[in-house]
């Protein structure tokens, strides 16, 4: 479960709408509100008017590299907790500053909530 | 390449060989019975017997010293191997002395063999050590050549490959693995739907993410294609190693001629005195200016016909020796009956110091442009090995790049989706199940769809 006192929503930035699909369900599942993006520019686009309380963000996407998206979006949104999602193994330099995490695709449920949750600082029971 | 040094020749595997001992069994027993019958001591058949007694002692002796030394030393040194040739001489000499004091009921003469031996074997035995290791390390590094060469062409022919044909050999690898598991988990998976559990779910998202991890594994950059084998090889014949180019024939004649003084001068000295030893001395300067002259003519025609025929080389080698002897026969001296045994030996012996130490000079010399061929030829296969591999790695890259969307990005989604979905199934909420397997049945077949895109020309 989210942490009530923390603001509850995601943005999720995937260009599949496959992976968007299950993790909107998985952070839903957690009490997450989600908004979602499917470019580069798009996620820029709503962090900036949702002001989210955690970003989810695929290393490739259409319209944008990942540093330009990851450089805007902490423009936008400070502090803002940032879990990088990659079909590569190994994690970009972006994934190394403060407030960042990395996933490796295909990406379990568990692990999922795990670093969701180290990012967000939740309490699951 | 290594190049054999004279330490490694003398006392490698070819120091006190004991096929090296049988080969030159023949040559010595000869060499016996003309010293035999040119001292007049005993004839033919006596002296065949002394020549078979002698190797057998000094081969006894050679096997006992070196036994022990083999398990000391891998290369054993050169101090040791001179003690042995020296012991070699001592040998022949006492079993010379032994003979003819028991056999022929002669004088043993047994400091003045021992030195005629000493001095023959210190000769004879560095140069036939040194000439059978050099040949054995030319059959080597023939072998080693013919290996680099194919190497060479195997890693020219990687190399000359275009990107597109890189591409499309990599697509085929990539296809032919992963293409058929897809069509298989896509069967599967449509023949589960109807009743999808928990564990069925998770067992298919396991199969999944297995084909995934296999695309990114056939294309990441850092696989080689071509495992890394080392190129088997065969040594070459003996008479493959034994064609090169007779080198330094001046050189070879002047050791030659050295190795024929211990051979011959002494016992004419001896026997037929300073006078008529002069005279020997002076054909041998014949022999050896002749032995020059066939080794340059060889060398000519080696390089410009070819390999010469067994006989003209035979003719080369007993030429000088012959003219040598037809010196000695023209100048007045002792009787034809006297002199006929040198007369034999000269020849014989020149042939034989002529054969080996060309042999010896010119594998040296042209084991050392052969080691630098294959050398060389090693060199441009790595740099050869070096760009098809960087090729290669582009080439990777690039389709790494096309199949990351298409197929690995798919296949990610549906592990994804199958692995989230698993443990709705486990809290009991089956609600998505039909849009779930609907739409990772799609993306299979838009994986397999793609995937034979890229190999279709």
């Amino acid at each position: 479960m989210a942490d009530r006192g923390r603001n509850p929503t995601v943005v999720i930035a995937d260009d599949d709408p496959l992976i968007r699909a299950v993790l909107r369900a998985a952070m839903v599942g957690d009490g997450y509100t989600v908004v979602e993006a499917e470019d580069g520019p798009q996620a820029v686009s709503v962090v900036t008017s949702s002001s989210p309380g955690l970003v989810i963000l695929d290393a490739r996407m259409p319209g944008s590299s990942l540093a330009d998206t990851f450089a805007q979006t902490r423009a936008r949104a400070p502090g803002v907790p940032i879990l990088i999602l990659s079909g590569q193994p190994d994690p970009p330099p972006e994934a190394s500053t403060e407030g960042c995490a990395f996933l490796s695709k295909p990406v379990t449920l568990s692990d999922l909530r795990a670093a969701v949750d180290a990012l967000t600082g939740s309490d699951r029971p | 390449m290594h190049v054999l040094s004279v330490r490694e020749a003398m006392g490698g595997r070819w120091a006190g060989n004991v096929e090296g001992w049988l080969i030159i069994l023949l040559p010595t027993m000869l060499l016996v019975v003309l010293q035999e019958t040119t001292t007049g001591a005993s004839g033919v058949p006596l002296a065949l017997a002394l020549g078979l007694m002698e190797h057998v002692v000094a081969g006894a002796v050679v096997f006992l010293v070196i036994w022990p030394a083999r398990r000391h030393w891998t290369i054993i040194p050169l101090w040791f191997m001179i003690g042995l040739w020296v012991l070699i001489g001592v040998a022949r000499g006492v079993v010379w002395s032994a003979w003819h004091v028991w056999v022929l009921h002669d004088s043993a003469d047994l400091g003045y063999r021992i030195l005629v031996w000493v001095a023959i074997s210190l000769v004879w035995s560095p140069l036939y050590t040194y000439s059978l290791a050099q040949l054995d390390r030319r059959r080597s590094l023939l072998g080693e050549l013919t290996a680099v060469r194919n190497a060479r062409a195997t890693e020219r022919a990687r190399a000359d490959q275009s990107a597109r044909q890189r591409t499309r050999t990599l697509v085929s690898t990539v296809q032919s693995t992963i293409g058929p598991v897809i069509a298989q988990l896509h069967h599967s998976l449509s023949a589960i739907t109807p009743r999808l559990t928990e564990d069925s779910v998770e067992a298919m998202a396991e199969k999944l993410s297995v084909v995934a991890f296999d695309t990114s594994r056939l294309v990441a950059p850092d696989v080689p294609q071509v495992p890394e084998v080392a190129p088997a090889v065969h040594r070459a014949p003996v008479s493959a190693a034994l064609d090169f180019p007779p080198d330094r024939p001046m050189l070879a004649a002047a050791l030659a001629g050295i190795v024929i003084l211990p051979l011959i001068v002494p016992d004419t000295l001896r026997v037929q005195g300073v006078g008529f030893a002069l005279i020997t001395l002076l054909a041998i300067s014949v022999v050896v200016v002749l032995l020059a002259a066939c080794l340059a003519i060889l060398r000519w025609t080696r390089l410009r016909f070819g390999r010469p025929r067994v006989v003209a080389l035979i003719f080369a080698f007993l030429i000088p020796g012959a003219i040598g002897s037809l010196l000695i026969a023209a100048i007045p001296g002792p009787p034809l009956s006297v002199t006929l045994p040198l007369l034999i030996l000269l020849p014989v012996a020149a042939a034989f110091a002529g054969s080996n130490v060309g042999v010896a000079v010119g594998l040296a010399y042209s084991n050392r442009d052969l080691a630098a061929r294959v050398a060389a030829i090693h060199a441009e296969t790595q740099q050869l090995i070096e760009l098809a591999d960087e090729a290669d790695r582009r080439s990777r890259e690039q389709l790494a790049e096309l199949l990351h969307g298409p197929v690995y990005g798919r296949l990610s989604a549906c592990v994804m989706a199958l692995n989230f979905h698993a443990e709705e199934l486990a809290a009991g909420d089956t609600s998505r199940s039909d849009s779930i397997v609907s739409t990772v049945l799609e993306y299979l077949e838009a994986a397999s769809r793609d995937l034979d895109a890229l190999v279709s020309p």
